[in-house]
């Protein structure tokens, strides 16, 4: 009987590409025989540009790479025509190092850290300015949260995996108001990790983990947690849908996939409504323009459909200054008035006057929260669906 | 950053001729394998690894990085003895935590490899490459040859020069043993 290899690799004509997954540790060329074929296969077809996929190659020995580096410069060297494009992830931290080398020794061989080119608004994200946001808005929304989260399934003694954890609050709440089997919470930003770290490790909290990864292309195995959260995140993602099969993945048949965004949009007050309402929807904007759509939260069910859910359910948690305390939201909104006003607004290239035409419309919002008579409601959408038994 | 070699009273692991440096101080891991048997499958190397890389880093911070980085650093230091070893004795294998500020927050890694006059010139070329004051054209010259000029052995070259891994290679001729020290940061933020 054949031995299954532990590594694939495979030719995608339409998208130029050569992709590899697995732990390629070969002892000889013997082992390399599939990949010697994709490539023969590829440079029959391709003209341009040829992309190596190396992001799911979780391993690689000296040997697989002596001879991914010798198909390389046969490749730089015979088709001067043709530019190579080697996409690896830093989340494999030998990957970026070993590819780059060879990026250096030959002009038509280029390296690209996917994950970056993946995660537009990142270099905006991941400011410290963004810890308050993260911070405040977890705070308000756990309140509601947490009974949406038993509605939609779950219960104590399951395994989580919170995804785009990003300051881990949520992870923290949930590790003590479920008592969950273990919490592993995953995000792409080291300084959000190494704040919920020493959250965790000052609270002293068993059972939760955090570890740095790529939504798209997380190391967590197949079929492994009951119940997997991803909350507002899609929505700053320009590929949602990449995310979302991710999340499949990794959740067990029968268990819940779990997932949060805005509407921003539909963020409304008064009185001032009209000042409120452009500034909601310059923050759409300003967002758009990173890849990123503030206005996510009523389309995941689809995406969560598409991927193969079923039992998708729907629910709006209707954020206002009724039913929510008044300074915490407050302070949601005066961390948006910062975000704005500082690296967002450089980032997306706003004029001075559009800035304090926004934030000028965030106070009028805040006041319609402290308004005897006024009223400003924040729409948090909730989807959710089943995997199905294999 | 040099690596301390470890000095003539550290304990050593493994018995009589077979005893290698370093103290186990501070051990998270140890083993020792009969070369011949560790040495009748390539398989073993990738086995042993993923273990040890599995085993040491579940209760580190950020665990899969530093899983994967283990994992490879070790598998090859493996593969290496897997193809250049002496026909008897013991390959000892030995990780531990230094005590902080010995080698700032680090994984230490040691493996003692019974050697013949075969392998242990191949364990010095290592050493020699690593070296080398133009150790990094060296192996780039390496790379656009194919290895050709240094097929397998290579691999110890490229963990220290691509990875910036503590890597220090000792052989000793009289014990026909080789010994190979790897030092992994565990606060790598690189991104």
């Amino acid at each position: 009987m054949t031995e299954k290899l532990p590594y694939s690799v495979k030719f995608h004509p339409s998208d130029h590409a050569i992709v590899f997954a697995g732990s390629l540790r070969p002892s000889g060329k013997e082992e390399l025989d599939p990949i010697y074929s994709c490539f023969s296969e590829a440079l029959g077809e391709v003209s341009g540009v040829l992309y190596l996929n190396l992001k799911r190659l979780r391993q690689l020995n000296h040997t697989g790479f002596a001879h991914i580096a010798g198909l390389v410069r046969n490749v730089a060297t015979a088709r001067s025509d043709l530019k190579l494009k080697l996409i690896v992830s830093s989340v494999i931290p030998w990957a970026p190092p070993r590819f780059e080398h060879l990026a250096e020794l030959w002009p038509n061989v280029t390296a690209e850290k996917y994950d970056r080119a993946f995660y537009p608004g990142q270099r905006v994200i991941d400011q410290d300015d963004f810890i308050p946001v993260l911070k405040s808005q977890n705070q308000l929304l756990w309140s509601h949260e947490k009974e949406y989260l038993r509605i939609h399934g779950l219960q104590s003694g399951m395994r989580v995996a919170d995804v785009c954890c990003g300051t881990g609050e949520f992870a923290i709440l949930l590790r003590k108001a479920f008592d969950p089997e273990s919490v592993v919470a995953v995000d792409h930003s080291r300084r959000f990790l190494e704040y919920a770290t020493n959250v965790v490790d000052e609270f002293q909290l068993d059972r939760v983990e955090y570890r740095f990864g790529d939504a798209t292309h997380l190391l967590l195995l197949d079929d492994s947690f009951d119940f997997v959260t991803c909350r507002l995140s899609l929505e700053v993602f320009d590929r949602p849908e990449q995310i979302v099969r991710e999340l499949f993945r990794i959740c067990k048949p029968g268990g819940r996939v779990y997932v949060t965004n805005e509407l921003m949009s539909h963020a409304l007050g008064y009185p001032h409504e009209e000042s409120i309402e452009a500034a909601c929807h310059g923050l759409v904007g300003m967002f758009q323009q990173l890849g990123m759509d503030l206005d996510f939260g009523p389309k995941a069910a689809v995406y969560l459909k598409d991927e193969g859910l079923d039992d998708v359910r729907i629910d709006v948690i209707e954020i206002n200054n009724t039913n929510s305390d008044v300074e915490e939201f407050v302070q949601v909104i005066e961390s948006w008035i910062d975000v704005i006003s500082g690296e967002l607004a450089a980032a997306t290239n706003q004029s001075a006057q559009a800035v304090e035409k926004m934030r000028s419309g965030f106070e009028d919002f805040i006041g319609a929260m402290r308004h005897r008579r006024g009223f400003a409601g924040w729409p948090i959408y909730i989807a959710s669906g089943r995997k199905p038994d294999s | 950053m040099g690596i301390p070699v470890p000095s003539d009273h550290a304990f050593c692991i493994g018995e009589n001729g077979d005893r290698d440096d370093g103290s186990v101080d501070n051990a998270i891991f140890a083993a020792r394998f009969a070369i011949g048997g560790f040495a009748s499958s390539f398989r073993h190397c990738e086995q042993v690894a993923n273990y040890v890389a599995q085993f040491v880093t579940s209760n580190l911070p950020d665990p899969d990085r530093l899983n994967s980085m283990l994992s490879m650093g070790l598998n090859e230091i493996l593969e290496m003895a897997y193809r250049y070893h002496g026909a008897d004795g013991a390959l000892n294998l030995l990780v531990k935590q230094p005590q902080s500020g010995e080698e700032g927050s680090s994984l230490q890694v040691v493996v003692g490899i019974p050697a013949d006059s075969a392998a242990l010139a191949a364990y010095d070329w290592c050493r020699e490459q690593i070296g080398h004051a133009q150790a990094h054209n060296h192996y780039s010259n390496l790379v656009r040859e194919g290895f050709e000029s240094g097929p397998y052995k290579a691999c110890l070259v490229e963990l220290a020069l691509i990875y910036r891994v503590h890597l220090a290679i000792k052989t000793e001729p009289s014990r026909g043993r080789a010994t190979v020290t790897m030092v992994i940061n565990t606060n790598q933020n690189e991104q």
